[in-house]
């Protein structure tokens, strides 16, 4: 049952933009999800994880439940060795913030800004720099 | 359902409900009270001085009735819309969120878990498609790493 839908134009903009942003940054992937999820977030966010890896082998995903008002954060194992889970804690933190006022936009920019910065560079493999997406340089 | 200042719940039917009548209220007494100003700086009002030609009735509906009343009508008619974003669900913490489902940065939704293409976009209140499994009975991946808030 469609309820419409949960960002306006702009806002869409808006996010897209801040996705864009980080993985320009990092060279990494970071999808956000924004819907109601039935069951343990953590397995929905593993699950779903699993069927990203098409995007690449260093994937941030991001999970955001509204109504069960909980934000889950899943790094794959290579992207995890650049951002720290304590790293991703924080932007968790930053984010619940701006989502228990009502700011669903704002917490989602802030904390892709925020593990976009927490992002360590690739590491320097053989003399060459590590995979990363089309945005990085050769 | 909001929150009166006593703790009362009020369905949003009537809060609305209530301030179109405070509106109105509002715009009438200003219809009235506006020309009584007007009223009592001229007692000439009817022309008897030449130089004032009377007012005729139409006239008088038309400036101080119906002007007021639409421009107070259309200011309300802009406050009191839905809302500021056409089709855009505000969040509010605490509410239930009926929203569609929304992925950013996928190029498209062929990328996503097949098997949670009917379960993520279940409503509360839903019942679970019977093809659709359980994804708390997924076992953890110890190498993924992340991190998880509430509020």
């Amino acid at each position: 049952m469609a309820a419409g839908e949960a960002f306006s134009r702009d806002q869409h903009e808006r996010l897209n933009e801040a996705v864009a942003a980080a993985e320009e940054q990092t060279g990494m992937r970071f999808p956000v999800y924004v819907g109601t999820v039935h069951g343990d977030v953590r397995h929905f966010a593993e699950l779903e994880l699993a069927g990203l890896r098409e995007l690449g082998d260093e994937v941030v995903l991001t999970v955001v439940a509204p109504g069960e008002r909980v934000v889950q954060i899943v790094t794959t194992a290579d992207a995890r060795r650049r951002l720290s889970d304590h790293a991703c804690g924080l932007a968790t933190l930053s984010m619940t913030t701006s989502f228990g006022l009502g700011d669903l936009v704002g917490g989602i920019t802030v904390g892709l800004r925020m593990l976009a910065d927490a992002t360590a560079p690739p590491r320097q493999t053989h003399g060459r720099p590590a995979p990363t997406s089309s945005t990085s340089t050769p | 359902m909001l929150r009166a200042r006593r703790g009362r719940p009020v369905s949003r039917p009537r809060a609305l409900g209530v301030r179109a009548l405070f509106t109105a209220v509002t715009a009438l007494g200003l219809v009235v009270i506006a020309p009584a100003a007007a009223f009592a700086a001229r007692p000439d009002v009817n022309g008897v001085d030449g130089h004032n030609p009377p007012l005729s009735v139409v006239s008088g509906i038309l400036i101080f009735f119906v002007l007021p009343v639409g421009l107070t009508l259309l200011i309300a008619l802009f406050f009191l819309r839905p809302g500021s974003a056409p089709g855009a669900q505000r969040y509010r913490p605490g509410r239930d969120w009926t929203a569609d489902a929304t992925w950013l940065g996928v190029p498209s939704r062929e990328h996503h878990h097949p098997a949670l293409a009917g379960a993520e976009t279940l409503q509360h209140g839903e019942e679970r498609p019977a093809d659709a499994p359980d994804v708390a009975a997924a076992p953890p991946d110890e190498t993924i790493g992340g991190a998880r808030g509430s509020w």
